[in-house]
């Protein structure tokens, strides 16, 4: 013990009184501590959450490993790898998967939305089906498609192309394909797919390479086949009104002119046939206008003439770490301020502590 | 109990010796405590929950905040402002029984004077603020130098050895008003 040399003799004595009478501990509980210390203070140890995940180090390491991958993954998956300005600018970038994904019942799914007419667009003078007294509303739907493929992909892509038409019970109306490993190679294919089957062909087609531009839009023809449908009608009974009256001609005369106005009515009724065939076609197919075009500096980094190189290689890789430096960079802009915000509380919580102690003793 | 709880380093300091400091520091602190609460059995669970504490933080003592004493007598002050929290009441101090040692060689009348002068000076030390008990009973019971005063108080050293000027003159002033 150090003596209190720092004060005057008067307080000095109060001291040494003080000294020699401190308040002593009961025996038995002396003793009673004394082997509650040589047991080491024996406790139920707490369980610490860390020594926990400590003692389980080896099984989350792979699960750590795994999440990391997963991050990893989920933002490569994200980010725009192909780093291809047009395809980003010009489609939204979707890629087949995504426009595969997001269905085929959506209009203009993988198009901006200022660009993609709504797929099903209400017809002109409005009003729902039966509010005209129609049954069905006779609709001319169609669609255009930018895919970007691969240059040395086009010809798998044009065949994939064909394929779906044919599998929708459509038909090729003309084509257009230059094939091979040229930067040039492309194509284009207008089709007529059937109308019920418009929305699984264009999600088929969408699913062959990455989607650029889609586009869809429908017109309303009703009036049109109604108006055709009507003409052949007046044809009709037209035609069975001159042939009664070819029954009770009596004279050749009467008779000749007759048939005249019958050949005339006959031609009108044939064309008022074409003209309702037309018009059911155009409602029951749609027109599918498909641009296939290659795709230079690759979505996976492959070079114009379809082949990987090292310096292919090298611009991925850059880009992979490149994205992974965002992950992050966003990792931490997340672990910062949360990191920041928990020592903040911390030290808060300290100073409460302490203060409330403080103002304990000052209250006793 | 361990008696050595951190391996022996030859450069860094000496690891804390845990059953040297208990077997040193338990009376003083049981004193210490019991002079802030003024109730021996709750000073009784402080100071067991005191020394618990310190055995169980004893390897994250740290050689540079001070020396073991200090350090101890930290835990065990915290021990008791949480107590006193927890209890927002105040015991009266049990009259201790008198203790004859430290008396060889005296006369009785000797000895009882200097008894009646103890019990003076305990009866005013209770009679002080808490703050007041605290430093005196860490300055005579406990048996800290100023630095440790301070390193326990959180204040510097001049200003601990101020407030314990201060609170002794207090002491002797209540003293003196009970005689």
């Amino acid at each position: 013990m150090t003596a209190p040399d720092t004060l005057p003799p008067e307080l000095a004595e109060l001291g040494e009184l003080l000294r020699e009478d401190p308040p002593r501990p009961d025996p038995a509980w002396a003793r009673e501590l004394d082997a509650r210390a040589a047991a080491g203070f024996h406790r139920p140890p707490r369980r610490s959450p860390w020594k926990a995940l400590r003692r389980h180090r080896r099984a989350l390491i792979p699960a750590v490993s795994f999440a990391c991958v997963a991050l990893l993954v989920v933002g490569l998956s994200t980010a725009d790898l192909s780093g291809d300005e047009s395809a980003s600018s010009g489609g939204g970038g979707a890629t087949s998967a995504e426009s595969a994904g997001s269905g085929a019942e959506s209009a203009g799914s993988a198009g901006s939305a200022g660009r993609a007419a709504p797929m099903m667009a209400p017809a002109p003078g409005g009003g729902s089906a039966a509010s005209d007294g129609r049954d069905r509303r006779a609709q001319e739907r169609s669609a255009a498609l930018i895919l970007a493929a691969r240059p040395r992909e086009v010809d798998r892509v044009a065949a994939g192309v064909l394929r779906v038409t044919d599998d929708a019970g459509g038909f090729v109306a003309s084509s257009t394909v230059a094939g091979g490993n040229r930067s040039e190679a492309g194509g284009s294919f207008e089709l007529r797919i059937p109308a019920a089957r418009l929305d699984r062909a264009l999600a088929a087609l969408s699913r062959l390479a990455k989607v650029r531009q889609r586009s869809q839009s429908s017109r309303d023809i009703t009036a049109q086949t109604v108006s055709a449908r009507e003409r052949l009608r007046e044809a009709r009974r037209e035609r069975e009104g001159l042939l009664r009256a070819l029954a009770d001609a009596t004279t050749l005369n009467e008779t000749e002119a007759v048939k005249a106005r019958l050949r005339s009515v006959n031609g009108r009724i044939a064309a008022a046939r074409a003209s309702v065939r037309r018009v059911v076609n155009r409602a029951a197919y749609a027109n599918v206008s498909v641009e296939l075009v290659a795709e230079h500096g690759g979505a996976a980094g492959v070079g114009g003439d379809g082949r990987w190189t090292p310096g292919d290689a090298l611009r991925d890789a850059g880009r992979v770490l490149e994205v992974a430096a965002g992950i992050a960079v966003i990792v931490l802009a997340l672990l910062v301020p949360l990191a920041l915000l928990a020592g903040l509380g911390l030290l808060a919580a300290r100073m409460l502590g302490h203060r409330r102690r403080e103002r304990a003793l000052d209250m006793a | 109990m361990s008696a050595t709880l951190e391996p022996p380093t030859s450069a860094g300091p000496a690891p804390l010796d845990f059953d040297a400091l208990y077997r040193g520091a338990r009376d003083d602190v049981y004193a210490y405590v019991v002079t802030l609460l003024r109730d021996r059995g709750a000073a009784e669970d402080v100071t067991a929950q005191a020394f618990e504490r310190a055995f169980r933080k004893a390897r994250s003592y740290d050689h540079g905040k001070g020396g073991p004493r200090a350090w101890l007598f930290g835990i065990a002050r915290h021990a008791a402002l949480d107590e006193l929290r927890r209890r927002k009441r105040t015991a009266t101090l049990a009259a201790d029984p008198e203790d004859a040692s430290g008396m060889g060689g005296r006369s009785v009348e000797d000895a009882a004077e200097r008894a009646v002068e103890r019990a003076a000076v305990r009866a005013a030390l209770a009679g002080l603020p808490p703050r007041d008990r605290e430093l005196i009973a860490l300055k005579f019971h406990a048996g800290l130098d100023n630095a440790e005063l301070a390193a326990v108080l959180g204040v510097s050293v001049s200003n601990a050895g101020t407030q314990l000027h201060r609170a002794m003159t207090k002491l002797r002033r209540a003293v003196d008003d009970r005689s």
